[in-house]
């Protein structure tokens, strides 16, 4: 593997870079508050490998399937299809979001080709996430996620 | 060469034994996530790194079973990471 987005991200802001035409996020940012419900709806994932959506929010909690954790992570093995998280904690005031893949038994991220497309249209983002193996696809796992104000 | 290879009777360190098991797994994941930059650590014997964007921080591979490890196989890597899967927690 030559050139990669992890090698792109670590020369720019870490966050953020244009490639080839797109911006790719590494890690994405959205603001938020106690009360507020994120569902997380699984469009369409590779059959490859475990993938997952890493949500974790600053100083907080979010409440999924009745647990209560700082950072979630909906994999695609074990979640249902539209997983709903509950913002907890008078202190949140945002999440970050990055996507996840399991290789060779190993929870990875910010590896390689990892990286997000990501449409926005108000509360609503639609994540194209490409897993760090091979080349930038961008389909490992596409998901929907709209926040629901309290 | 097995990860717990003594040498003159002296038996190796964790530091001797973590620099085998990178040199093996370079091999073995030349097609993988890893690029070029993190082959060339563990062809060296040192743990893949990798940018953590929420903090900016450099994070290393972490290995557990180390000290009784005889093979490769015997050890687990894993990267920093506190998340949980709310579907699968016990």
């Amino acid at each position: 593997m030559t050139a990669s987005l992890a090698a792109a991200f670590r020369n720019g802001n870490g966050r953020k870079v244009k490639w080839q035409g797109n911006v790719v996020y590494s890690m994405v940012h959205i603001g938020i508050k106690e009360g507020d419900v994120i569902d997380v709806t699984r469009v369409s994932t590779s059959a490859t490998r475990a993938q997952a959506l890493k949500v974790a929010v600053d100083k907080g909690n979010v409440r999924a399937n009745g647990v209560l954790v700082p950072t979630a992570a909906i994999w695609t093995h074990t979640s249902p299809e539209v997983a709903s998280l509950q913002i907890v904690g008078r202190r949140a005031r945002s999440v970050d979001i990055w996507n996840s893949w399991s290789f060779d038994g190993v929870d990875s991220a910010w590896l390689g080709n990892a990286g997000m497309l990501v449409e926005t249209n108000g509360d609503d983002h639609l994540i194209y996430c490409s897993d760090g193996v091979g080349d930038a696809t961008f389909d490992d796992l596409v998901v929907e996620l709209r926040v629901r104000r309290g | 060469m097995p990860l717990d290879t003594s040498i003159d009777d002296r038996k190796p360190s964790l530091a001797a034994k973590a620099e085998r098991f990178w040199i093996t797994t370079a091999r073995l994941f030349s097609s993988s996530h890893f690029d070029d930059e993190d082959l060339a650590r563990m062809a060296a014997g040192k743990a893949p790194r990798r940018t953590n964007p929420r903090n900016g921080k450099t994070e290393a591979m972490q290995l557990t079973g180390l000290r009784r490890a005889s093979t490769n196989t015997d050890v687990r890597m894993r990267w920093p990471d506190d998340s949980v899967d709310p579907w699968n927690a016990s």
